[in-house]
């Protein structure tokens, strides 16, 4: 199916990437990030991508997808570090997904490289950043 | 011994180790809070709160594999359970989706109840039901519905899976109310070991109706010795047989050590012989008169008598569980009144024997045999009173902290609280070292008896977590002790005149102290037995030995909880250093040689 709601981050060309990331961080839009390209990870987008449309509460929903953990990482990670989901035992290159409140942008829970991006766990990622634009 | 002690119990509850405990002990003292866990050291601040939670998830899997009909019972319970968590918040949901969203409160509060539909949801995990029923009904959703509610005329996924998910629910608990109905309910109890006379139940909140104790804060700080502290140290032999009562995995050690002490009688078969030998003596039998032959029968009957109620008494212990009635004190008083009716047959057989002149020579020998052998039976008479006293207290103990009385609430997985307090300020007068016993208790009443009873014989009682906390002081405080010394002066040539310190190098001395030392959050065999102290001490010995004692003060160094010390101190009546040691062991014997004055 289609992805509706899905930027696909391009990994050849930084200027290009940088760009598309700064107008959907200034966008005002719920915005799930996806990182990695796994079989997975691939039915994680479209069932995040499907969920776009369902806010509860009318929230524009948006996301971002890139397929490696190196383009952007300087642009994303600092995200996780002040939510204090990157420590020790826990490296940006671990994290599968996340999702960004409105501006000014914070991140909170994340989906682990181990968990599954499954209906339950992408809504309450949505639900919760929705919760705190309140 | 109270270390020993510890030991085993840990080893005893290692099997529970392994398992997921299902009280989870926060202490709170002041601003300050600390988990307790099961497998650790279970050391709390003597004077903390005890906030008590129940893993519900685990006393259910604990349930089930104890009471086998009660698994699939509880499963559908665990799920039941794991529904209403998540749709606990669906009202509100589906109240805020029906009311205009424009308004901030209802967004504020639509979001609130999905934040803690789907936050119970992942807490749960995709193994349980309720997770795996939500993403098939969002898939159906999807599938069926979405096209519609896109196009404003069908529902919105919130309410397609909360209104399918209370289906699901209901479904559930048709199926639980047809399943057979096992009777069994969940309590949990304190119990305060101590030696200062309040041991007994503690109140815990939620959970029973004692009512609470005095407040009793144990000071931090003591500086004054207390009026029985030199009584209490006579009485530190009897304390530690009181401890060693006080554990469940010591009974099968006393039971052994009961069977051990039991004599073997064989001066019984030897004086029944010997008896039998006096009868059909060629050379006095025809003295014997009917009386003596008669007697002598009759003591042979008495002592056949006391080797069956010896048998009994070892069959009795060895099949005594602790948890079933102690029979043993008829036993008790039926040895003693054998012994005493045998004493009693034996004088009237000697007077007898001994009247008749023939006789006397042999029934002398006879005489100092049965003589013997009584006092063998009378000593275990009284080796077996002694510990039967042991095992009983024992028991009792136990018993008393599994036996739930009508203040003991009662509870099913459904209405079971969530958490429970306990104030240990507020559980009696108690010292460092005291245990607090904690029992989560699974009763099942016994077939065809009511389940309401309160009476004990008609339930059986498991304990399904036993807790034995230990209560410290815990960092920096101080105590006062009291003790012995040994004190030996360094320059002893220079007090003239004193012929007692010529003729030995020690001189006794009572000496008190102020200590500092540091209780322990890990190690109970550092609390129980190191517990080093440092401090400063009096004394008043009496190097000059005229009677009148001097003023002697210094440094104290103490191990092994006051029993060892050693001092460098200073006789400022004699102008004389010395230093000293002590060896306080927790009980006394005869004749310890206290410097006498001249």
């Amino acid at each position: 199916m289609a992805l509706l709601y899905t930027t696909e981050i391009p990994l050849d060309d930084l200027s290009k990437a940088e760009q598309l990331y700064q107008q959907l961080h200034d966008e005002n839009c719920i915005l799930m990030v996806v990182l990695g390209n796994t079989e997975a990870t691939v039915k994680g987008v479209q069932t995040a991508d499907d969920l776009a449309s369902t806010s509860p509460g009318g929230f524009k929903r948006k996301i971002m997808w890139v397929k490696n953990h190196v383009v952007l990482k300087d642009k994303l990670e600092p995200f996780l570090i002040t939510a204090k989901v990157i420590q020790d035992d826990t490296p940006y290159e671990e994290i599968k997904c996340f999702c960004l409140t409105l501006g000014p942008r914070t991140a909170n829970s994340r989906i682990h490289k181990n968990g599954v991006m499954d209906f339950v766990r992408l809504e309450h990622l949505y639900v919760e950043a929705e919760s705190q634009s309140l | 011994m109270k270390t020993a002690i510890t030991l085993l119990l840990l080893l005893v509850s290692y099997g529970m180790t392994a398992q997921k405990a299902i009280v989870n002990i926060t202490e709170k003292k002041g601003k300050k809070t600390t988990e307790i866990t099961y497998d650790g050291s279970q050391i709390v601040d003597i004077n903390a709160d005890l906030k008590l939670r129940i893993d519900k998830s685990a006393l259910r899997e604990r349930i089930g594999e104890i009471i086998p009909s009660v698994r699939q019972n509880t499963a559908l319970q665990a799920q039941i359970s794991q529904f209403e968590a998540a749709l606990s918040t669906q009202e509100q949901v589906l109240n805020a989706l029906d009311s205009n969203l424009e308004n901030v409160e209802n967004m504020e509060s639509l979001y609130e109840g999905l934040t803690s539909f789907y936050n119970t949801l992942v807490a749960g995990g995709p193994e349980t039901r309720v997770y795996q029923e939500t993403l098939s009904l969002y898939a159906n959703w999807q599938q069926n519905h979405k096209t519609a509610f896109d196009n404003g005329a069908g529902v919105s996924k919130e309410y397609y899976i909360f209104t399918n998910l209370n289906k699901d629910l209901d479904s559930l608990k048709s199926r639980l109310a047809v399943l057979p109905n096992t009777v069994y309910f969940v309590s949990m109890v304190a119990y305060l070991q101590t030696d200062l006379g309040s041991a007994g139940r503690v109140h815990i909140d939620n959970f029973d109706t004692y009512s609470e104790q005095d407040f009793y804060e144990v000071p931090r700080w003591v500086t004054t010795l207390s009026d029985d502290q030199l009584e209490r140290l006579k009485a530190i032999k009897a304390q530690a047989e009181a401890n060693n009562a006080r554990r469940v995995s010591l009974f099968e050690e006393l039971k052994s050590k009961f069977l051990a002490a039991l004599p073997e009688l064989k001066c019984v078969s030897e004086v029944k012989d010997s008896i039998t030998d006096f009868l059909t003596d060629g050379s006095i039998a025809a003295s014997i008169s009917p009386a003596v032959r008669a007697k002598a029968k009759e003591l042979i009957a008495q002592y056949e008598a006391m080797v069956a109620l010896v048998e009994t008494v070892k069959n009795t212990v060895t099949n005594l569980n602790i948890d079933s009635v102690f029979q043993i004190t008829s036993l008790i008083q039926q040895v003693k009144n054998r012994l005493a009716s045998l004493k009693e047959v034996f004088t009237d057989f000697d007077a007898l024997a001994q009247a008749i002149r023939a006789l006397a020579a042999k029934a002398e020998a006879l005489g100092k045999d049965v003589k013997a052998c009584v006092a063998t039976m009378t000593q275990f008479y009284a080796a077996f009173d002694h510990l039967a006293g042991i095992l009983k207290g024992h028991q009792n103990r136990y018993q008393d902290n599994l036996a739930l009385g009508k203040e003991v609430k009662r509870f099913t997985l459904d209405n079971l609280p969530d958490e429970g307090y306990l104030r240990l300020t507020r559980s009696g007068k108690r010292e460092d070292g005291d245990i607090l016993e904690l029992n989560l208790l699974l009763g099942i009443p016994k077939e065809g008896k009511d389940p309401t009873s309160t009476n004990p014989d008609d339930y059986e009682i498991r304990k399904l977590e036993p807790w034995n906390l230990q209560m410290q002081t815990l960092g920096l405080f101080s105590r006062t002790y009291v003790g012995l010394i040994m004190a030996d002066p360094y320059n002893a040539d220079s007090l003239s005149g004193v012929e007692a310190l010529q003729e030995r190098r020690f001189l006794y001395a009572p000496s008190a102290g102020l200590l500092l030392k540091v209780g322990s959050r890990n190690s109970r065999f550092y609390n129980d037995l190191l517990s080093p102290g440092l401090g400063v001490s009096i004394s008043t010995p009496d190097f000059d030995t005229n009677g009148d004692p001097e003023f002697g003060t210094g440094l104290v160094l103490t191990a092994f909880n006051n029993i060892l010390s050693i001092g460098i101190n200073y006789n400022i009546t004699l102008d004389v250093p010395y230093w000293s040691f002590g060896v306080n062991l927790p009980f006394s014997l005869p004749g310890i040689p206290i410097n006498r004055p001249q």
